[in-house]
């Protein structure tokens, strides 16, 4: 289940994986970042504190993500992740461009 | 101590199946509970990149997958009946930084200390190696 939370200003969108993002689930959090752009929603924050595992889908759907922000001219960030998440950043040497947050509101800053 | 059992699994080769995979961590986890979390994690994230790719690319209708705790290192088997692949998993590499897809295997072979491939008997066998204590395995 993917949940968005509009609640941050009107540029702004979290949204939440929980459970697995996994090549069932990315497509679903590739289209929500798409839907928070269209609604003008260009700083997305996905706070993964509640997503438990990522295969690359899940990487793929972060980097489309990143991609669809910013040519909006906004961004995407990544907070709260939990060890899995941050074990499969590092080996696809993606910290770089998905430099994590540690917390929602430092993502939002 | 005894040697705990192998856990071994025949599932369709579908995307929706894969969450069967999950279950027979699960399992595997509460058979191996030394086994630190680190490597856990390498294991399992690399078991289930190979499982995805058999799933989505492989003309088979099922596939297998064995765990094993050797001792010192913990296995991951694939076994399945589809033709045999026309490319070095050894020569994966990780696409760029801005790529949407293609890290799978890549991911996979940086996960863990061995990955290997063959065709055998009109099987594509897979087995993925993670060698305990190992210092470059650990997280940083």
């Amino acid at each position: 289940m993917i949940e968005m939370d509009t609640g941050f200003g009107d540029d702004a969108a979290v949204i939440r994986p929980q459970g697995r993002l996994t090549m069932v689930s990315a497509p679903q959090l590739r289209s929500m970042v798409v839907k928070a752009v269209e609604d003008h929603r260009i700083r997305v924050v996905v706070d993964l504190s509640a997503t438990e595992f990522m295969d690359s889908s899940g990487l793929g759907a972060l980097i489309a993500g990143l991609k669809t922000t910013r040519q909006a001219g906004g961004d995407l960030r990544i907070a709260c992740m939990g060890p899995q998440v941050a074990t499969i950043i590092q080996l696809a040497n993606l910290d770089r461009v998905l430099r994590p947050y540690p917390t929602v509101a430092e993502a939002l800053q | 101590m005894s040697t705990p059992a192998d856990v071994r699994l025949t599932l369709p080769a579908a995307p929706e199946s894969l969450e069967q995979v999950y279950g027979m961590f699960e399992t595997f986890w509460v058979q191996c509970p030394d086994i630190e979390l680190h490597e856990r994690i390498r294991f399992e994230t690399a078991t289930v990149e190979i499982a995805n790719n058999i799933s989505k690319y492989v003309a088979t209708d099922d596939f297998s997958i064995t765990l094993a705790d050797r001792g010192g290192e913990i296995e991951a088997l694939f076994e399945d009946s589809g033709p045999p692949l026309r490319f070095d998993p050894r020569s994966a590499t990780m696409p760029d930084e801005l790529a949407e897809s293609g890290r799978g295997l890549a991911l996979a072979c940086a996960a863990v200390d061995e990955v290997h491939y063959h065709h055998e008997n009109h099987q594509n066998i897979w087995r993925l190696v993670l060698r305990r204590g190992a210092e470059h395995t650990r997280a940083r």
